[in-house]
C-alpha cells in the first residue's frame, strides 16, 4: 500500500518538475534567442526586458495602479455576471415557461460578437469604467446563465422524485437539492466566467480607457513599445492564473468539507 | 382483512405531440393492512407509473384511490439509494423529517434508533461515500421509515445491486419491514424476489397495464427470504408466475 502511495507521489512530483521545466526552458530559450540576436528583441522582447519594464512601471507608480484598475473592473463584472447569471438561471429552472420564451433571444445574444457593441456602449454610457464593466458583463452573462442552467437541469431525477415524494415545495427542492448538487457546476461556471470577464475587461479597456492593463497593451502598441505590450500580457497571465487558483482552492475546500 | 388502500378503476393516459399513450387501464387492487404485496410485469407495463401515482408524484386520468386516512403518508424508496453525498448519514436519514417540517427531537431519536438497530450506529456522522452499496440501501429504507409512513412503496429497490448483495439486502429489508409492521408495495420484474418477499403478488398485463391476476404466496419459514429460495414451493410459485406473465 505504502509503495503504491509512494509511486503515485513520485509520479505527481515528476509531473510538477516537468511542468516547471517546460516553462523555464521556454523562458531561457526566449532570453538566449533574444540576447544573441537570433530573434529581433525589439519586436519579440525578452524575459529580462519584461522584468525591466515591470520595475520601471513600479518605479513610476504605474504598476499597481493599472493592475488594481483592471482587477476592480474584473471583480465588479465577474460578481455581477455570476450573481445575475445565477438568479436568471434559477428563474429559468423554476419557471420553464419563461425559459422557453427567452430561448431564441439567448441563442441570438450568445452568437452575437459582443465586441461589435463596443462603439455603441461608448456612445450610450460614455468612455469610462462603466462601459468597460458593461462590455465585460455582456460577454460573461449569457455564458453564465447557460452554464448554471445546464447544471440545474441535470439534477439527479431520483433525488428530485425523492424530495417530491416527501411533499417538498419548490423552494425546498431548490435549497436542499438543486443548489447543493450543482456546486461543481457553480465553481466551473465561476472559472468560465472569470476568463470571460477578463476578455470583456481587456476588450473594454482597448476601446475606452485611460488606465488598466488593457490600456498599457494598447498604449504600448501605439508607441511601438513592444516590451510594454509583452509586460501587459505577462501581467494578465499572472492575474488570471492566480484568480483561477483561488477559485480552485475554494472549490476544493467546499467540496472536501461537504464530503469530509 | 382491513384494506389500507383501495384502488378502483384507475386509468392513466399520457398526452404527447405524437398522440396519446394509455399507460394504465382500469386498475383494481385492494392493499391489505400489514401485507407485503408485489406488483410484477414486463418492462414498460406501467408498474412505475402506478407507483408514482400511489406516491402522489403523478395523478391518474380517472379512477379512485381510497384510504381510511384522508392524507395517508407514503414512504417511497427508489431504484437508486438517492443519498445526498454532501449530507451525513444521519442528515440523509432525517431528510424526509426536515422536508415535512417534523424534525422534532423525538423523531430524530427514533431515526437514530433505527440506524442503531440496523447496524449503522458507527456511520451516523459519516458520509455516504464511506458505505457499501447494501448499507446505502439500508439508509435509504431508514430514511423512508423515519417519516413513519402508512404505506411503503419500493420501486425495484434492489435492481442496481449485484446478486449476492441483493439477496443479503432483501433479507435485511424484509426483516426491517416486518419488524416495523409496515404495509408495503414492491414493484419488481424479478419473480424470485417477489415470491420470496411478498404475501401476495399481482401480475400486470403489457401496456396498457391492468391487473391480470393476484396470487397468494404461502411459503413456510419465510423469515429469511434468501433461504426460501431452496424451498420446493418457491419453485412452484415461480413457475406459476412465470407462466402467467408469459401468457
Amino acid at each position: 500500500m505504502n509503495d503504491v502511495i509512494k509511486k503515485i507521489k513520485r509520479k505527481n512530483l515528476y509531473i510538477k518538475i516537468l511542468q516547471v521545466s517546460i516553462g523555464l526552458l521556454f523562458i531561457i530559450i526566449w532570453e538566449l534567442l533574444s540576447k544573441f540576436n537570433i530573434i529581433n528583441s525589439f519586436i519579440f522582447s525578452s524575459p529580462s526586458r519584461i522584468i525591466k519594464t515591470i520595475l520601471e512601471l513600479y518605479n513610476n507608480n504605474n504598476l499597481f495602479n493599472n493592475i488594481l484598475i483592471t482587477l476592480y473592473e474584473l471583480f465588479i463584472s465577474f460578481s455581477l455576471g455570476s450573481v445575475i447569471g445565477f438568479l436568471i438561471a434559477l428563474i429559468f429552472y423554476r419557471i420553464p415557461f419563461i425559459k422557453k420564451v427567452f430561448d431564441p433571444y439567448l441563442t441570438l445574444l450568445n452568437s452575437l460578437p459582443k465586441v461589435a457593441l463596443g462603439p455603441l456602449l461608448i456612445i450610450w454610457i460614455g468612455a469610462n469604467t462603466k462601459s468597460i464593466i458593461v462590455m465585460s458583463l455582456l460577454i460573461n452573462l449569457i455564458v453564465s446563465i447557460v452554464s448554471f442552467y445546464n447544471g440545474f437541469i441535470n439534477t439527479d431525477e431520483y433525488k428530485l422524485n425523492l424530495l417530491k415524494s416527501f411533499g417538498a415545495t419548490n423552494n425546498q427542492i431548490i435549497f436542499n437539492l438543486i443548489i447543493p448538487s450543482s456546486i461543481e457546476t457553480i465553481f466551473s461556471t465561476f472559472k468560465l466566467n472569470l476568463s470571460m470577464s477578463l476578455i470583456g475587461v481587456i476588450m473594454g479597456e482597448f476601446l475606452s480607457s485611460k488606465a488598466g492593463i488593457g490600456y498599457l497593451i494598447l498604449y504600448g502598441t501605439q508607441v511601438f513599445n513592444l516590451n510594454l505590450v509583452m509586460t501587459g500580457i505577462f501581467l494578465l497571465l499572472i492575474i488570471s492564473y492566480i484568480l483561477y487558483l483561488i477559485i480552485t482552492i475554494l472549490e476544493n475546500k467546499v467540496i472536501n468539507k461537504r464530503t469530509n | 382483512m382491513n384494506n389500507i388502500l383501495e384502488i378502483k378503476d384507475l386509468c392513466k393516459t399520457y398526452y404527447t405531440k405524437l398522440g396519446c399513450v394509455e399507460a394504465l387501464r382500469n386498475i383494481n387492487l385492494n392493499i391489505h393492512d400489514g401485507e407485503i404485496i408485489g406488483i410484477i410485469g414486463n418492462s414498460g407495463c406501467g408498474k412505475s407509473t402506478l407507483l408514482s401515482i400511489l406516491a402522489k408524484l403523478d395523478e391518474g386520468t380517472s379512477g379512485d384511490i381510497k384510504s381510511e386516512k384522508k392524507d395517508y403518508v407514503v414512504g417511497y424508496m427508489l431504484q437508486n439509494d438517492a443519498l445526498f453525498p454532501w449530507l451525513t448519514i444521519l442528515d440523509n436519514a432525517t431528510l424526509g423529517l426536515k422536508i415535512k417540517n417534523i424534525k422534532t427531537k423525538e423523531n430524530i431519536e427514533y431515526t437514530k434508533q433505527l440506524l442503531e438497530t440496523y447496524g449503522l450506529k458507527d456511520f451516523m456522522y459519516k458520509y455516504p461515500n464511506s458505505l457499501s452499496g447494501g448499507m446505502k440501501q439500508r439508509v435509504a429504507l431508514i430514511r423512508t421509515l423515519a417519516i413513519k409512513p402508512d404505506i411503503l412503496l419500493l420501486d425495484e429497490p434492489f435492481s442496481k445491486l449485484d446478486l449476492i448483495t441483493r439477496l443479503d439486502i432483501s433479507d435485511d429489508v424484509y426483516k426491517m419491514i416486518k419488524q416495523e409492521k409496515k404495509t408495503t408495495i414492491i414493484i419488481s420484474h424479478d419473480i424470485g424476489e417477489c415470491v420470496s418477499l411478498c404475501d401476495r403478488v399481482a401480475i400486470m398485463t403489457k401496456r396498457p397495464g391492468t391487473i391480470k391476476k393476484i396470487y397468494d404466496i404461502n411459503l413456510l419459514n419465510k423469515d429469511i427470504p434468501s433461504k426460501v429460495r431452496t424451498d420446493e414451493k418457491f419453485y412452484y410459485y415461480y413457475d406459476l408466475l412465470w407462466k402467467e406473465i408469459d401468457k
